[in-house]
C-alpha cells in the first residue's frame, strides 16, 4: 500500500494502514464449500456483511433474461412456515440495521449492516433466506408485477435505456447484452417452478461467500456461520458458461429517434475482463485520465468546449470481457463534431500515450477514489464481495500496489487494443426533430 | 437492485440527527484555543481517510427580518466562489483537489449551524486545514460568486417544492411560528431582497471562531493534529458572541382548535393531500431529550417495524386512497420524522391522504402521541425500542464522516461530552414513566401543515 508515499508528502505523521489490510483478514471454507472472509475491525459497535452468490444475469437461462433479478426480489418474501413479517428485511431492519440487494451481470448480494450482538438471531434467517427460498406462484406473480413496473419506470431514464442499448449493440446474443432486469415479455415466461430449478442450481453453498467486516472475533463469526449454514450440504453447480462472445471486428452504428429531447450518444468499446488484471489496472487508469474528474480528458476538451452538455463515462471489472461506456448529452446540430471530438480523445491515448506527470496524478486520483470507495465497513465488504465473485478478494486487497505498476507503456498498449475505432460500438438518440447531421454515412 | 421503498423524502431530507453508540472504543480529544475556537480530534488508525468538519453556531433565528436563507446564500457564496478560482488561485489548488475525488467539499445549513466539510485522504490535512482557515474565516465574496450562489439556491428551492416538504415546511410554521425555522433555506421572496453587503455584515458578526468547532478524525495523532489547528485556526481574532434568542411562538393564521396551529397550502399539480401532524419535544439540552428518539420508535412507522402506527390497522385503512392496509404500509404512505437536534425539536408524522380524509387522519395521527400520556409504553415495548435503537444508533458510526460531522456538530453546541457521548446510554435509562411525562408537558400544544389539490382546498 502507499501509507509510506503518502506520509512523506504530508507533512504529518498518518499512522494509517492499508484499507484493506490483509494481516486483519482472515479467510475459512465450510465442509459444504460456503466461503467465509472476515476482516477485523474493533473501532466501532457495527458490521457489515455480505451474502455474494455467483449468480448474475450472465448465469441466466437463454430465454429467460431477468431470472437472476427475479430471484433476488423473491427472496425478500416471507419464507413458507415462518410468521408474517419474519422475512430477513423485517428481521434485520427490525433489530435496526440495514439490509439491501444488488443483482449485476456476474453476481447477486444481499448486504447486511447490524450490530454484532445480533448476529446470532440474523445468521439463521440469512441461511434460510438464501437457501431455503420458497416460491409461492401467487407471491411470485405479485413480485412480477413489481418488476415490470420498475422496468418500466427505468424506461424515463434516458441514460440508463441508451446504455443497455450500447452493451446490447456490444454482446449480441450473449448475456451480458441483455438486460439485468430482462424485459416484460422473459419475466412472463419465468414462474415459480423455473425460479425453483434456478435457486436449485445457483443457492447452494459452494457457490456462496459470506464477507463480514466489523467489531467482531473472525474465529466466534466462523463458529455462527457454521452453526447456521453448516448443515446444508454441498452440491455441485451444474452451469455451463455460454459460448465466448464473439470479438467485434467491425464498427457499428445504431441510430434511433426517441422522444429525448437533446441528441444522445452512446459509445462502446469491449474492455478488459478480471483475467486480464494488467489491463484492468491500465483501463481503470485510462478511465480517470478521460472521465473522471475536472482535469479529465473529455471535461477539459470536449465538455469545456461546449460539444456537449453533459456526459458520463462508465466501466466496470466483468468476468468476461466488460465495455467501456460514454454516455453524452449534445445539442442536435453539435452531434458529428461531438461524436469526432469524443473518439479523437480516446485515439489519442493510443496514438500519443500519457506523459509520467499525468499518470502519476491519475493514480494518486484512483487512489483517492479507492480511499473513498473503501471507507465504511459496508464499503469493505462491498469490494471484497466484488472480486471474489469474479476472481478473489485479495484483488481487492492488492489493487492499489497493481495500479502503482501500471507504466505509460502499459496505457498505450491497452489504449490501443481496446479503444480501436474499427471495434467501437456507437448508439445514438435523436430527437424526433433533429435532421441528420451533414456528412454522416 | 432490489424493489425496496426509497428512504422517504422528508427523513432524508429532514436534519439528520446522528446518534452515539456504544462503541466509543477511542475517545475523542477535546480542546479549546484561547480564541475560543472549540476542537475536537478523533485518532483512527483503521483509515487512510481524513474527515474534517467546521461547525459555526449562526442559527436560523440569527437572520435579520425578511432575509430568511441568508445563511444558505453566504455558504453558497463561498462555495461557489472557491470553485470559480481553482484556476487562478494557487492556494486554493485543495479545492480543485477535493472536487475530483467523491466526497469532497460540503457546506451545510441547518436551523442551529451552518457548516463546512471535506472527507480526503490523510495527506490532505495540511492543506485542508490551512484552507479552511482562510476559506471560512477570511473570504473574498464576489457579485459572480453572489449571483451563482442564488441561483443554487434558487434551484434547490424548486426542487425542494415537493408536496411532503412544502407540507413539512408549513407545519414548522405552525408549530413554531418562525419563518425563519420553517424555511432554513429561505423562500424566493426571501432570497430576492438580499443582497452581498449584507452577506459581509453577517459573516463579520457571526462567523468567528468563538462560535465555532472543528472536529478532526483520521489517522493522524491527536497531539500533531491539535498543533495544525491552532497554527492555523489560533491567530482568527474572536468576536462578540451574541446569539438571539429563539423567538417566542406566534400564533398562526387559522386555527382549528384552541391548541392547534393549522396552515393549509394548495398545488394545483398533486392529486393527493399531504398532511404533517407533529408536536413540540424536549430541546437538545432538555435532560428529557433521548426520550424523543424512544417515542419515534415507539410509534413509528419507518422507525422501527412494529411500532404503535404499524399496528394501528384502522388507521392505515382509513387513508382513503384504495390500499389495503399492509400494501399502504408497505408504500410508506405515513413516516415519521426522525426527531431535531434544535432548540426547537419536535415529533411529527407525514401522512399522504385523501383529501376528504384528513381531518379524520390528522385526529387518528395526533391521537398516538397524545395516547403516550395515558398510556405509557409496557416494559416490552420499551424493550424492543431500545433494542432497535442501539443498533440503529451504531450504524451511523460505519463511516469517518459521520463521526466527524456528529462531533464537530454537537461540539458546536456545546454537546458533545454531557450529551452526544452518553445519548445511548440515555436512551437506556429511558423508563415508561419518562415517556408519560413528556407527553404530559409538550404534547398539549401541537401543530399541522397540510398541501392539498389546488381544485379540493379552493
Amino acid at each position: 500500500m502507499t501509507a509510506l508515499v503518502l506520509l512523506a508528502t504530508a507533512g504529518t505523521s498518518a499512522m494509517a494502514g492499508a484499507i484493506l489490510d490483509p494481516a486483519r483478514i482472515r479467510e475459512h471454507t465450510l465442509a459444504n464449500g460456503l466461503r467465509i472472509i472476515v476482516k477485523e475491525e474493533h473501532g466501532w459497535d457495527v458490521v457489515a456483511m455480505g451474502a455474494y452468490i455467483r449468480a448474475g444475469s450472465l448465469y441466466d437461462p437463454p430465454e429467460m433474461p431477468g431470472m437472476a433479478h427475479f430471484l433476488e426480489h423473491m427472496l425478500f418474501h416471507t419464507q413458507e412456515g415462518d410468521a408474517e413479517g419474519a422475512d430477513i428485511a423485517r428481521v434485520v431492519e427490525g433489530h435496526g440495521g440495514q439490509v439491501n440487494a444488488q443483482t449485476t451481470r456476474d453476481f447477486t448480494a444481499v448486504s447486511i449492516t447490524t450490530a454484532p450482538e445480533v448476529l446470532p438471531q440474523i445468521l439463521p434467517v440469512l441461511a434460510r433466506t438464501l437457501l431455503e427460498a420458497k416460491f409461492d406462484p401467487q407471491r411470485v406473480r405479485q413480485e412480477r408485477k413489481t418488476i415490470v413496473q420498475e422496468i418500466a419506470e427505468r424506461q424515463g431514464r434516458a441514460f440508463e435505456v441508451l446504455t443497455e442499448a450500447v452493451w446490447a449493440a456490444a454482446y449480441p446474443g450473449h448475456p451480458y447484452g441483455e438486460s439485468v432486469g430482462g424485459t416484460a415479455d422473459s419475466l412472463a415466461r419465468i414462474d415459480a417452478d423455473a425460479l425453483k430449478a434456478y435457486h436449485a442450481r445457483f443457492y447452494v453453498p459452494g457457490n456462496i461467500a459470506l464477507l463480514a467486516v466489523g467489531d467482531i472475533d473472525a474465529t466466534a463469526f466462523f463458529s455462527l456461520v457454521q452453526e447456521a449454514f453448516g448443515s446444508y450440504t454441498q452440491k455441485a453447480v451444474d452451469w455451463r458458461p455460454p459460448a465466448p462472445e464473439p470479438a467485434i471486428d467491425s464498427p457499428k452504428t445504431s441510430v434511433q429517434t426517441e422522444s429525448v429531447t437533446a441528441t444522445l450518444i452512446g459509445l462502446g468499446f469491449r474492455g478488459p475482463g478480471i483475467g486480464k488484471k494488467r489491463d484492468v489496472c491500465a483501463m481503470d487508469l485510462l478511465y480517470t485520465l478521460l472521465g473522471d474528474g475536472r482535469k479529465a480528458r473529455l471535461t477539459t476538451e470536449v465538455e469545456a468546449q461546449g460539444l456537449v452538455t453533459a456526459f458520463n463515462l462508465d466501466f466496470i471489472t466483468h468476468l468476461n470481457d466488460g465495455l467501456v461506456v460514454l454516455s453524452a448529452s449534445v445539442a442536435p446540430d453539435k452531434e458529428l463534431e461531438a461524436r469526432t471530438a469524443i473518439m479523437a480523445q480516446f485515439q489519442r491515448l493510443a496514438t500519443e500515450g500519457v506523459t509520467d506527470e499525468e499518470l502519476a496524478a491519475a493514480k494518486r486520483q484512483l487512489r483517492n477514489s479507492y480511499a473513498f470507495t473503501n471507507e465504511a465497513y459496508s464499503d469493505q465488504v462491498g469490494s471484497m464481495g466484488f472480486y471474489e465473485m469474479i476472481d478473489s478478494y485479495r484483488f481487492a486487497v492488492d489493487y492499489i500496489d497493481a495500479v502503482n505498476a501500471v507504466t505509460p507503456e502499459d496505457i498505450k498498449r491497452v489504449a490501443a487494443q481496446y479503444f480501436d475505432s474499427q471495434k467501437a460500438v456507437l448508439v445514438v438518440f435523436r430527437p424526433p426533430t433533429a435532421t441528420k447531421p451533414g456528412g454522416e454515412v | 437492485m432490489r424493489g425496496r421503498k426509497q428512504p422517504h423524502m422528508l427523513a432524508a431530507a429532514a436534519t439528520m440527527l446522528l446518534l452515539a453508540g456504544a462503541g466509543w472504543s477511542q475517545q475523542p480529544t477535546f480542546f479549546t484555543l484561547d480564541n475560543g475556537l472549540k476542537a475536537c480530534v478523533l485518532e483512527d488508525r483503521s483509515t487512510d481517510l481524513t474527515a474534517v468538519h467546521l461547525a459555526i453556531r449562526v442559527t436560523a433565528d440569527c437572520e435579520p427580518e425578511g432575509k430568511a436563507g441568508l445563511r444558505a446564500i453566504l455558504q453558497h457564496t463561498m462555495r461557489v466562489g472557491w470553485e470559480m478560482r481553482v484556476k487562478t488561485d494557487d492556494s486554493l489548488g485543495f479545492v480543485a483537489d477535493m472536487q475530483d475525488v467523491r466526497g469532497g467539499l460540503s457546506t451545510a445549513v441547518d436551523w442551529e449551524y451552518v457548516g463546512f466539510g471535506y472527507t480526503g485522504t490523510a495527506d490532505t490535512l495540511l492543506n485542508g486545514l490551512a484552507f479552511l482557515a482562510k476559506g471560512v474565516f477570511s473570504p473574498e465574496f464576489t457579485q459572480e460568486a453572489f449571483a451563482g450562489a442564488r441561483d443554487v439556491v434558487r434551484s434547490a428551492l424548486l426542487g425542494q417544492a415537493q408536496p411532503a416538504e412544502s407540507t413539512h415546511a408549513l407545519f414548522r410554521l405552525a408549530l413554531t411560528g418562525s419563518r425563519a425555522r420553517a424555511y432554513p433555506m429561505g423562500t424566493q421572496e426571501t432570497i430576492g431582497g438580499i443582497s452581498l453587503p449584507d452577506l459581509y455584515a453577517f459573516h463579520r458578526r457571526f462567523y468567528i471562531p468563538n462560535l465555532a468547532a472543528l472536529c478532526v478524525a483520521g489517522p493522524t495523532p491527536a497531539a500533531e493534529v491539535r498543533a495544525l489547528i491552532e497554527r492555523h485556526f489560533g491567530s482568527t481574532a474572536p468576536g462578540k458572541a451574541d446569539l438571539p434568542e429563539p423567538p417566542a411562538r406566534e400564533d398562526s393564521d387559522v386555527r382549528v382548535a384552541s391548541n392547534a396551529g393549522l396552515i393549509v397550502g394548495g398545488k394545483a399539480e398533486i392529486e393527493i393531500a399531504s398532511l404533517v401532524v407533529g408536536v413540540p419535544a424536549p430541546a437538545y439540552d432538555d435532560p428529557d431529550f433521548p426520550v424523543s428518539f424512544v417515542i419515534q420508535a415507539l410509534l413509528g412507522p419507518g422507525a422501527a417495524p412494529e411500532g404503535r402506527i404499524d399496528r394501528d390497522q384502522q388507521l392505515w385503512a382509513s387513508l382513503g386512497l384504495g390500499f389495503p392496509p399492509e400494501e399502504a404500509r408497505k408504500r410508506g404512505l405515513i413516516e415519521s420524522l426522525p426527531p431535531q437536534l434544535s432548540q426547537r425539536n419536535y415529533l411529527a408524522l407525514q401522512a399522504y391522504v385523501a383529501p376528504a380524509r384528513a381531518e379524520d387522519v390528522r385526529r387518528a395521527l395526533l391521537s398516538h402521541f397524545e395516547e403516550l400520556a395515558t398510556k405509557p409504553p409496557t416494559g416490552a415495548e420499551l424493550d424492543q425500542v431500545k433494542d432497535y435503537l442501539r443498533t440503529r444508533n451504531a450504524l451511523y458510526f460505519d463511516s469517518l464522516k459521520g463521526r466527524s460531522l456528529l462531533m464537530a456538530r454537537a461540539t458546536a453546541l456545546g454537546l458533545a461530552g454531557p450529551l452526544v457521548m452518553d445519548l445511548a446510554a440515555g436512551i437506556d435509562k429511558v423508563t415508561s414513566q419518562d415517556v408519560q411525562q413528556v407527553a404530559r408537558r409538550f404534547f398539549a400544544r401541537h401543530g399541522v401543515g397540510v398541501e392539498y389539490p389546488e381544485v379540493a382546498w379552493q
